[in-house]
């Protein structure tokens, strides 16, 4: 066949290659960022009602001590987890020390269970209320920002998108684990 | 010419103009969605945010997003039993509780209240379709589909109804054109009518002065233009509906960012809650939308619980033409018919090729011995066919599945060629008998089911039937059980979806004032009541009512009662509703007003009248009472006003969800 045909021929189809190859490239670079900004906005969500937890406990700290100063160990406890938590900043680190918290507040409510009076204490009662709440909100934020990473973590190790990942840095993100407690409480019922 | 078309077209056109202005400045305005949030928007019902989410129009995805809501909000289960989600079972709960109780109240639906008060009507509705098909308490996701499109019709358009209702009533939507507006409207219309009017009346004297047909096409004007004017045009927003829709829509660019959660499965509402439910709401829960249907089944594969167990089956539908349906007779005569053409052929076929040359002779000899053979050998099987199957009839027993009417005869109604009319006088019925085919699966072919059958069976019920196997014609029908779908039977729902909404809301539709009905007088004050204002003895002397007596088209009931002190009258009271009432408040209205009784009320020298709602009632002292105290009346009045029946609570209202 004649040169000057199979030369454009080919460097044609090789062009077009190219194009395809950038066009799924951009393509898979935008999903990436996509489901990396799902991840973080998750995040965020859980980051508004995690703080807002923290700052509902030095109020229930304060209105249990009025009613049971001695409880120190209780009180203490809730205190030093709340610092913990305020301290961890990485999903990583935020899982065990909002678990940590958590179980500080539930003894916490165990403890208050002794205490007529302050069961009955309308500020008690709200503050009960809200953060009841606030781990409800916790829980369904904590379901989204998991199924975001599942997202990015199925992208960034499927082949052929983990070639763009490597290349662009996106990397895998760390789970927010259920806490323990909430882990033994599911039960499968027949 | 060219005045009365430019006159014409001017007043027409001027008055399209003014109608798509009116189109334009009612149209729901695009929006921009709040910062994405996982956050709820509100307290809306997802039917209600569907209609927001897609620009006050009513889709689909509400009735998905209603039935997923009740799966959260635990009135019904999902399960999954299998990796298709297809395979999706509707349960209900134990103990499904179907009166009114305490409803959950938890804004992300995790109460387990089981009762219905805290539904509204078309939750209620959803939830009944899912009761009304279960069997043993179970039923498929995929079979709560509809098998008659007049019921899935009259449905459709309740439950729109009904979601509007709930929605106007929030404030969140209103009519496309409101009632000033389409009066306007059709007063306008006067301006294109007199145009049309004067152009044709101008266009008549000059070219035929004798034969005019200006009045026809004045009012051939006018009626097109109002009907264009009154033509329902859906909904418009509101500030409160487009500030619901923003905050929603907040959601939904969340919720659009995650690609797992666009591929749930329905079953996955148990974990999900809320959220799948205004997902589908809002467009984003394609997994779901996917497989949840509440519109028309497919006729040719259909679920059915015959046995006790649900299973689907695959349903053939013969073509109706030809032996399908058909009596005996009429077959046997055509086939008789076709051995006496076929054997005419055979017999003279060779004769009437004898006289053309020999080449095409043989030619056309073998084309009338193939064809005669063919038509002898067609009619002799059919013959025998129908014979057999006259002869020996089959019972079967099963459930209805699918009810279609398949042949229709035309039948002359006049004297005129185009006095015909199409009467259907045959019907496929699809009844699952428990049969298989080859492959193991449900199977039946649907049966012929003449007209004379067709009140004597619903969709659903177990029947006896027995009819003839070859030509499928349903000769008796007995009824065994009735079907659950009966219960489901919705009444035609032919009014205007105005009427619809405003029966939903519980007010009169538009157009038309409320009939308030006729409330007694003598059930507003006693004797003993009276006589204590009045200072002496009374007795009630005279009741009497009054309705319209039907000759003009308002209702004006009137009551009034009589009391009586030595023999003469000393007081009256006198109750109205409707047009009376009206009238009566118009005319007192310069009165002085009195404070404090019913919603408006207005006193004389030695009368006083209250109005509360849409009824009034009025309390006269006669001079021949004495002298009064000024209390007294006002006493009087406040006493008979605090008994007047109140209309304005609206019995039909959709109660307000709790979450």
């Amino acid at each position: 066949m004649n040169a000057s045909v199979v030369v454009p021929v080919v460097g044609g189809v090789v062009v077009l290659v190219l194009v395809g190859l950038a066009v799924w490239a951009v393509r898979a670079h935008n999903r990436l960022v996509r489901l990396r900004t799902q991840v973080q906005s998750s995040w965020a969500q859980i980051d508004v009602q995690l703080r807002r937890r923290q700052a509902l406990v030095p109020n229930l700290v304060e209105t249990v001590k009025a009613y049971a100063a001695h409880e120190r160990a209780a009180l203490d406890g809730v205190v030093l987890a709340r610092m913990g938590a305020v301290a961890a900043q990485s999903p990583g680190q935020r899982g065990p020390a909002e678990d940590i918290l958590t179980h500080s507040i539930g003894r916490l409510f165990a403890v208050a269970e002794a205490y007529p009076d302050l069961k009955a204490n309308q500020n008690f009662l709200a503050l009960q209320g809200e953060l009841g709440e606030t781990e409800n909100r916790i829980a369904y934020a904590r379901q989204f920002y998991n199924s975001a990473v599942q997202s990015l973590n199925t992208a960034v190790q499927s082949i052929p998108t983990s070639l763009i990942a490597t290349l662009a840095g996106f990397h895998q993100e760390p789970f927010f684990e259920a806490a323990a407690a909430e882990r033994a409480d599911l039960h499968v019922q027949f | 010419m060219a005045f009365e078309l430019g006159l014409a077209i001017a007043g027409i056109g001027g008055w399209f103009g003014l109608f798509g202005y009116c189109l334009l400045r009612t149209r729901p305005r695009p929006l921009a969605p709040a910062t994405p949030t996982q956050d709820f928007g509100g307290d809306e019902p997802p039917a209600v945010v569907s209609l927001l989410a897609h620009g006050w129009k009513h889709t689909d995805t509400a009735a998905r997003a209603t039935l997923l809501d009740l799966a959260a909000r635990r009135r019904v289960e999902l399960r999954q039993p299998g990796a298709d989600p297809r395979g999706t079972t509707v349960h209900l709960p134990a103990g499904d509780g179907h009166g009114a109780g305490a409803g959950d109240g938890h804004p992300h639906g995790r109460g387990d209240g089981h009762g219905d008060g805290d539904l509204t009507r078309y939750e209620r509705r959803v939830l009944g379709r899912v009761r009304g098909l279960t069997a043993d308490g179970v039923v498929p996701l995929t079979a709560l589909t509809f098998r008659d499109a007049g019921e899935e019709r009259a449905w459709s358009r309740r439950l729109k109804a009904e979601i509007l209702a709930d929605a106007r009533q929030r404030g969140l939507t209103r009519r496309r054109f409101s009632s000033r507006m389409r009066t306007a409207l059709v007063l306008a219309t006067a301006a294109p009518t007199l145009a049309v009017l004067v152009a044709m009346v101008h266009y008549d004297r000059r070219v035929h002065p004798e034969d005019s047909a200006a009045f026809a096409a004045t009012f051939g004007t006018f009626v097109v233009l109002l009907g264009v004017a009154c033509v329902q045009l859906g909904e418009r927003d509101t500030p409160a509906g487009r500030a619901a829709a923003q905050r929603w829509l907040g959601l939904r660019e969340f919720l659009r960012g995650d690609e797992a959660f666009a591929a749930l499965p329905p079953a996955a509402a148990g974990l999900w809650d809320r959220y799948l439910a205004y997902g589908s709401a809002l467009g984003v829960a394609r997994g779901c939308d996917d497989i949840i249907d509440l519109g028309m089944a497919d006729r040719a594969l259909l679920w059915s619980s015959y046995g006790g167990s649900w299973h689907q089956v695959r349903v053939r539908y013969p073509r109706p033409r030809g032996r399908y349906g058909e009596e005996a007779a009429p077959t046997a005569v055509r086939s008789a018919f076709g051995v006496v053409v076929g054997a005419m052929l055979l017999r003279f076929g060779g004769r009437a090729a004898g006289s053309l040359s020999a080449q095409i002779h043989d030619r056309a000899g073998l084309v009338f011995l193939a064809v005669g053979c063919y038509l002898v050998v067609r009619g002799v099987y059919r013959l025998v066919r129908v014979a057999a199957d006259a002869s020996s009839p089959v019972a079967v027993t099963g459930e209805v599945l699918w009810d279609q009417i398949c042949r229709s005869t035309t039948v002359r109604t006049g004297g005129g060629e185009d006095d015909t009319e199409r009467v259907p006088w045959l019907a496929h019925l699809a009844v699952d008998d428990g049969h298989t085919d080859r492959l193991g699966h449900r199977a039946t072919t649907a049966w012929g089911a003449p007209k004379e059958l067709w009140d004597q069976y619903h969709v659903g019920d177990v029947v006896r039937l027995t009819a003839r196997p070859w030509s499928r014609r349903v000769l008796e029908l007995a009824l065994v059980t009735e079907g659950r779908a009966r219960q489901l039977a919705e009444p035609p729902a032919d009014d205007a979806t105005e009427h619809l909404i405003a029966e939903a809301m519980g007010v009169a539709p538009p157009g038309q004032r409320p009939a308030v009905p006729a409330p007694s007088a003598a059930a507003l004050l006693t004797a003993g009541e009276v006589g204590w204002a009045v200072g002496r003895p009374v007795t009630v002397a005279s009741t009497s009512a009054a309705a319209g007596d039907g000759t003009l088209p308002v209702t004006m009931p009137v009551s009034t009662q009589v009391f009586e002190a030595g023999g003469r009258q000393v007081v009256s009271v006198m109750a109205s509703s409707g047009l009376a009432a009206r009238l009566t408040m118009r005319l007192r209205r310069d009165s002085a007003p009195l404070a404090g009784i019913g919603d408006e009320a207005y006193v004389g020298e030695r009368w006083a009248i209250a109005r509360r709602g849409g009824r009034v009632v009025g309390v006269r002292v006669d001079d021949r009472a004495g002298p009064l105290h000024p209390d007294s009346l006002r006493w009087l009045l406040a006493t008979a006003a605090s008994r007047l029946p109140d209309d304005r609570s609206r019995p039909g209202r959709p109660l307000s969800p709790s979450a």
